[in-house]
């Protein structure tokens, strides 16, 4: 595994921002064919340290060797020239553009008259693609694609150029099952082509699956470098937060009480099927499936996004119908979608604007709006979910995932739901504010709330829920309670029949 | 990356922050010392800065609607062409004996009316604002002219004049209705539920909706205002012009969406502030009557606008990079 030839080496990187040092004297090396997993809390330097490597900061003070020779990147465009190329997790693809225009966006093959030369370009594209073994047609537009198969293609656009260094930062966030696996098939090619890859993930266990060797950065510093082997998960989590942590998870015994939501035979054209369900109050009701298995979906039909084809829906014992999330939130629901940056807040205004905004939906000011007790309340709110900020006239845009979560959160609790969908709640979230967000659940719960909780981290829901329930191709396949099932049982029933019966002939 | 940062730092030491902070305001300093200088003081003379401010109030008043269009990641184009349509109906109604009040009434429903139409073809049809308010202008124009074959209307009743030429306390009435029109504006997007929606709305559409804000609705009364403050206006100049005219003021949609720009607002949407409108409106209003001054080419002075517009932008843009 050591032997690799090393490419890259960083010598003693600092970098200071006005006011803050972002990193401290960090060393590190890559050597090819070698996944290094880089990991830590948010803040702790990451992405400081890979814009660096990429040339898209330039350090304050330290050395930077690639294949032994000293550079100084100044800019991307350096970087890319000596093969040092990032995916982000927010991908750099034209969505109305083709793959192949996509893959060669830098580089495009010209005919002798310097016009583009689309033949050339589409084959090569789908060549590319091949080697990977996937089924995308270079002449799709990318729009048109699932988000593991765009993050495919823009694997693939990083390659197209020789890349020496690849740089994935949190790949898997928005992949599960089968493409995770896909995914990781690619790292495994790279990998013997020589390439040097810096894996950045939030999920702790894909490191044991696929590293070679681990980086831990807390608050600016290289806390540690180590193979793999000499590393458990407990051990890595304590260099992340810096402190001893007793437990991953956080669970209350928290006594169940009646029915607060009902669900029958609920259907959306397309979304869900015959959905039945109850949710009781005190209760944490997990949903587990694939991506595209209908958990954001049956979330939103609940909190009256989607209108119902046909069904019931029965909260606190009343019949309801909601016909748009305006209905579903003055009958007491709060629903934390997936995304904060498109769905959860509105970045560009105040902390305290985004908590108001769920109070002002519930009626209780009509048309003027009393501003010290609503400031009141806010601040209150603030302190109680402990989001780290200025002051509260902060665009929630300068908050890091975590508190922005945190605010999303805090507005439904102005708002006083009783009922929280939380979607996919502590995705690209450190560990440290997970395990608080843990605890913050279990507080809700305690004092008579009930939870829908959507996640895709299975060890996360198992811990979590009182039950789970498994959906697939939008409909709800199997219940377990809590501790009943394993982690295969669960993955066997969110598996589509189809696939399934595939997979075994 | 670092470059720019360096820029920023340099930038940041270099201009006071008070600039960093309200380029607009220093802005408004530095034109009131340079038109005062350069005119030997007639600037500030009582009457300059009152005919000024006269001339720009109808403009000021459209802004006002524009600016909460705007903060909805909107844009009203239909502003000057409602003008020329309520002038009309206005006229049409006063010289054929309705009196005062029933045709200031029902301008102002044109107004309402066109703005909750456009709001309607924007929501419901999803037919991006640029497209249907500028389809909605072309009806108003069409309109307008449609009613008396493109003529004027003159005779206006004595009473109608009132609102373009009596004063109140030394005060034209068309600037008392500015600032009554601007404190509307700056008390509902500041101290209203409505307020807060439209800046939801505006910065994030899809969060407002799962926040429970009736996006539909904002939107739609965004749009109705719009169109009340160009009735207003067009109330204003009728009666300045004592005619109604199928042709009034076919460029001050673009000034109605400089002093905006100018103001600060956001074109994205969701960030922006009446108050920076009105700011804006004036620093327009001098940047023109400075030029009136110095004798400068009224075709000219359009493009000089025309270079402002741009370097606020710009300006704008890179503070909000520098935050």
């Amino acid at each position: 595994m050591r032997e690799g030839k090393t490419i890259l080496e960083m010598k003693k990187i600092t970098k200071s921002f006005p006011g803050v040092r972002a990193l401290k004297e960090v060393d590190l090396a890559l050597r090819a064919g070698e996944v290094h997993c880089l990991v830590g809390e948010n803040g702790a330097g990451k992405s400081t340290l890979i814009k660096i490597m990429t040339g898209a900061h330039t350090m304050t003070s330290g050395e930077m060797l690639v294949n032994g020779t000293p550079q100084v990147l100044t800019s991307p465009l350096d970087g890319r020239e000596l093969g040092i190329r990032a995916i982000y997790q927010e991908l750099d693809l034209l969505p109305t553009l083709s793959v192949a225009e996509n893959i060669f966006m830098e580089d495009v093959p010209k005919t002798k008259l310097g016009l583009v030369d689309w033949p050339k370009m589409n084959r090569k594209a789908a060549e590319l693609l091949q080697m990977f073994h996937v089924e995308i047609s270079p002449y799709s537009l990318i729009r048109d694609l699932t988000v593991a198969e765009q993050q495919i293609v823009a694997i693939v656009k990083a390659l197209s150029q020789d890349s020496k260094v690849l740089i994935m930062d949190e790949p898997s966030a928005v992949l599960t099952g089968s493409e995770l696996e896909r995914l990781f098939g690619i790292i495994a090619e790279l990998k013997k082509q020589g390439v040097a890859i810096v894996y950045i993930t939030h999920r702790l266990i894909e490191v044991f699956e696929i590293g070679d060797i681990v980086t831990v950065l807390r608050d600016g510093e290289n806390i540690v470098t180590k193979d793999i082997e000499d590393v458990t998960m407990e051990k890595m989590i304590q260099w992340m937060v810096g402190r001893e942590i007793d437990e991953q998870f956080y669970k209350e015994k928290v006594a169940i009480g009646d029915v607060v939501l009902e669900a029958k035979n609920l259907s959306v054209e397309g979304m869900v099927k015959e959905a039945s369900f109850e949710l009781r109050e005190g209760e944490i009701l997990g949903l587990a499936g694939l991506v595209g298995a209908g958990r954001t979906e049956l979330l939103k039909s609940i909190f009256g996004e989607y209108r119902l084809n046909s069904g019931t829906l029965t909260i606190f014992g009343e019949e309801c119908r909601f016909n748009s999330p305006r209905d579903a939130i003055a009958k007491g629901l709060g629903f934390v979608p997936e995304d904060r940056k498109t769905e959860g807040a509105v970045l560009c205004r105040s902390i305290e604007e985004n908590i108001s905004l769920g109070v002002l939906a519930k009626k209780e000011f009509k048309f003027l709006v009393h501003f010290p007790t609503i400031f009141k309340k806010a601040v209150e709110l603030a302190n109680y979910v402990k989001i780290r900020c200025h002051s509260l006239r902060q665009e929630v845009v300068t908050l890091s995932g975590g508190n922005q979560q945190k605010t999303v959160l805090a507005k439904w609790l102005a708002s006083e739901s009783q009922i929280l969908l939380l979607d996919e709640p502590t995705r690209g979230i450190d560990v440290g504010s997970k395990l608080e967000f843990y605890k913050f659940m279990a507080e809700l719960v305690r004092n008579g709330k009930s939870i829908i909780l959507v996640s895709s981290e299975l060890p996360e829901l198992m811990a979590l829920s009182d039950r789970i329930l498994v959906m697939s191709n939008s409909r709800i396949r199997k219940e377990f309670r809590a501790g009943e099932a394993t982690q295969e049982q669960i993955l066997e029933h969110a598996i589509p029949q189809e696939l399934r019966e595939a997979a075994s002939s | 990356m670092n470059s720019s940062s360096t820029v920023q730092e340099r930038v940041k030491a270099k201009i006071p922050s008070a600039l960093a902070q309200n380029p607009r305001l220093v802005m408004f300093v530095v034109l009131v010392i340079v038109s005062t200088v350069l005119s030997k003081g007639v600037f500030l003379s009582p009457s300059n800065i009152h005919n000024m401010l006269r001339q720009y109030a109808t403009i000021g008043i459209m802004a006002v609607g524009q600016t909460v269009v705007i903060l909805l990641a909107g844009v009203d184009l239909s502003q000057g062409s409602m003008m020329a349509l309520v002038s009309m109906v206005v006229a049409y109604l006063n010289v054929n004996g309705f009196g005062l009040i029933l045709p200031l009434l029902a301008g102002l429903l044109v107004g309402a009316l066109g703005g909750l139409f456009s709001g309607t073809i924007i929501t419901r049809a999803k037919v991006p604002p640029f497209i249907a308010t500028l389809a909605m202008a072309s009806i108003c124009r069409g309109l307008a002219t449609l009613m008396t074959q493109s003529r004027p209307i003159y005779g206006l009743s004595k009473e109608l004049l009132v609102f373009g030429r009596d004063t109140i306390g030394g005060l034209g009435i068309q600037v008392v209705i500015w600032i009554c029109v601007g404190l509307l504006g700056i008390f509902l997007i500041t101290r209203t539920v409505y307020g807060r929606g439209v800046y939801a709305v505006g910065g994030n559409e899809q969060s407002a909706h799962l926040s429970g804000i009736n996006v539909q609705r904002v939107k739609l009364l965004g749009y109705a205002f719009s169109g009340i403050c160009a009735a207003i206006a067009a109330i204003v100049i009728t009666s300045r012009m004592d005619m109604g005219g199928p042709y009034v003021n076919a460029n001050d949609n673009v000034q109605s969406i400089a002093s905006v720009v100018i103001g600060g607002t956001s074109f994205a949407g969701g960030r922006g502030t009446v108050s920076g409108t009105i700011l804006g409106t004036v620093i327009i209003a001098m940047i023109n009557n400075l030029m009136n001054l110095m004798l400068i080419n009224p075709y000219i002075q359009q493009g000089i606008i025309g270079a402002i517009i741009v370097i606020t932008v710009t300006l704008n843009h890179r503070r909000a990079k520098v935050e």
